[in-house]
């Protein structure tokens, strides 16, 4: 019986080396950036206008494409929940193709549906901007790549509210907006803000996409790149440190915050 | 008045068929039968939920809703499994319900008040749904539902999974409601509960309605052996008559018996499992004797009950102190004696 358990124990300690070891692997490149990255040079590059106003440009650009298209995903995320249609599993397997294709093919992509020769590029054009450099643009590469996230959260938190909620709520005499607002919605709510904020996150580290859809005006990913090519490590390091910095305050910022509805939802 | 005609149900496998009910107003109709059955699905499609895929027809109070929406109905329905909205407290959950109807403020207090004091929840309304016991679940459902004020209410399964206690109390509010004038159609596995409740009462198997009937003539006169058994008795037989003296017992058997019956009819026989005598040895005089071999014994609520195979498997119920274990034992070979005063029959009009 001992023997058994010290077996066992020992196979543990094998899995926690190898899982330590992958922990490692993500960890120690950015450990690594940040212990190299001198305190001059961080405040330096904050007090740096251009980094400021991409970070602040990066966030507002994926804030915005994440709640735009929030109005057309999350009804789409319910419908894929709860009703079977012909042709469903193309739906499913559509969603999920911004995630397999080269992110830098999909700028392209992109490109063709909102250049100035495209329908949505003159109804631009007519509003007074192009789309192709501008962060409407922006909004739009990161949208692209991004969305999968928060239909797929969406879609399983609709899913995992269970169907007879609904029909005894309709039982008592609701309509079907008023059970999808106030009985579906609220119980699906923390898996669809969970994917809010992977879409966000997601849309904000995008690069392949937006760099070819738009250069100018610069999101933080495209101005490390920039400034990589340009002046080398030591330049590019301090601004991805503190881009870093902020997306994980970010992330951590929301998590709490779902962590705390949800709390707030079941008490 | 309730009144379903001809309705048909394809779900997968199971398949409802040709179910036809009615049930006055006021009155207390518990549909029952073994799970499986299709009694949930049946309610429910009552109700509308599978308005699209059902065919037949359902009338409430003389107008025809087989095609209005759920929530158009006014039929309550308190599913099986636990619907109490998680994310809201008791209050929130009967006032969802109290919202719909009313737009004062005042009239959803006044009535909040009415069904809380009704159904002992005063204490529980801040409470989360996610932490009250079976029994409250069942009342605040109840409440709930009463809210929206239905003109009939269906209850799937509401004593299953509750203490002694708390079902007790809850069939006292079924009563209460039942005396009150509303309708109720109840769904139950249990031939107790129906029998304590029902005004009448149908027996549903395989998606069929087999038999309705008040529960005293179910209990009774039971119309075959599946609701025979079901209402809890051992000993059902189909049986043909002989020359006015002999009963051929499932062609197995034959008993000697007295009988006003034409020859060759059948009818059904109820032999009273108390009123049956067995032995170690063959009674020397007396009728209607078989050799037999024991199948199973088990403890029962009037005494130890014996299954015996004499060519058909009867059961016996034995006075635990009146006779000793060595008789009981599996497998060994004894002598049954089924008195003329043990045979009831059955002449069952259908």
């Amino acid at each position: 019986m001992h023997k058994k358990r010290r077996q066992i124990e020992g196979f543990e300690l094998w899995l926690t080396l190898l899982g330590g070891l992958v922990l490692l692997f993500i960890l120690a490149p950015l450990v690594n950036m940040f212990i190299h990255s001198s305190p001059d040079s961080l405040s330096e590059a904050l007090h740096d206008r251009e980094v400021t106003d991409s970070i602040w440009r990066t966030l507002t650009t994926s804030m915005g494409a994440t709640l735009v298209m929030a109005v057309g995903a999350i009804p789409l995320a319910y419908v894929l929940a709860r009703r079977q249609f012909r042709l469903k599993r193309l739906v499913q397997g559509l969603i999920d193709l911004p995630v397999v294709i080269p992110h830098s093919a999909a700028g392209i992509a992109i490109l063709g549906i909102i250049s100035r020769q495209s329908l949505p590029g003159q109804a631009a054009g007519w509003l007074g901007f192009d789309l192709v450099g501008h962060p409407a643009g922006i909004m739009v590469a990161m949208a692209f790549v991004s969305l999968p996230f928060l239909i797929n959260a969406a879609r399983d938190g609709f899913a995992e509210v269970p169907e007879r909620l609904e029909h005894a709520a309709q039982n008592l005499g609701a309509k079907p907006r008023q059970v999808f607002f106030r009985i579906t919605l609220p119980l699906a709510w923390r898996s669809i803000l969970s994917g809010l904020i992977m879409m966000f996150a997601r849309g904000m580290s995008e690069f392949g996409a937006v760099v070819i859809v738009a250069y100018h005006p610069m999101i933080t990913p495209v101005l490390i790149y920039e400034r990589f090519g340009a002046f080398g490590l030591s330049y590019a390091r301090p601004v991805a440190v503190i881009f870093i910095g902020v997306c994980l305050l970010f992330f951590v910022l929301l998590r709490m915050l779902v962590k705390e509805r949800s709390r707030h939802v079941r008490s | 008045m309730l009144e379903v005609n001809n309705l048909s149900l394809r779900l997968g496998d199971f398949a409802l068929r040709d179910i036809n009910i009615k049930v006055d107003n006021g009155e207390y109709f518990v549909l029952a039968g073994p799970s499986g059955s299709g009694k949930s699905i049946l309610l429910e499609a009552i109700a509308g939920i599978y308005r699209n895929q059902s065919s037949g027809t359902v009338f409430l109070d003389s107008i025809d809703i087989s095609n209005k929406p759920l929530r158009q109905r006014s039929i309550g329905l308190v599913f099986q499994d636990n619907t109490l909205f998680p994310h809201l407290t008791v209050r929130r959950n009967i006032e969802f319900a109290l919202r719909l109807k009313n737009s004062n403020d005042q009239d959803v207090k006044t009535k909040l008040r009415a069904l809380s004091d009704q159904f002992l929840l005063v204490d529980l309304l801040q409470r989360n749904v996610t932490t009250l016991s079976g029994g409250e679940i069942q009342r605040v459902l109840l409440a709930r539902t009463l809210a929206s004020e239905p003109k009939i209410i269906l209850l799937d399964e509401p004593l299953t999974g509750i203490d002694s206690l708390q079902k007790d109390l809850l069939k006292r509010h079924l009563r209460a409601l039942h005396r009150s004038g509303l309708t109720i159609v109840h769904v139950t596995h249990d031939f107790e509960e129906a029998y304590s409740l029902a005004d009448r009462m149908a027996v549903m198997h395989q998606g069929r309605l087999l038999h309705t009937a008040t529960p005293e003539a179910m209990l009774s006169h039971p119309a075959d052996k599946f609701i025979a058994r079901f209402c809890g008795h051992k000993n059902f037989f189909q049986a043909q008559a002989f020359d006015g003296e002999l009963l051929w017992i499932e062609d197995k058997i034959k008993l000697q018996l007295k009988n006003d019956l034409i020859s060759r009819s059948l009818v059904s026989i109820l032999i009273d499992a108390r009123k049956i005598n067995y032995s170690d040895v063959r009674p020397s005089a007396g009728s209607n004797i078989f050799e037999g071999r024991i199948l199973d014994v088990f403890r029962s609520p009037l005494g130890k009950e014996v299954l015996i195979d004499v060519g058909i498997q009867i059961s016996v119920i034995v006075d635990d102190n009146l006779s000793d274990a060595s008789s009981r034992q599996i497998d060994k070979r004894i002598w049954v004696e089924i008195p003329q005063e043990a045979v009831r029959l059955i002449r069952v009009n259908s």
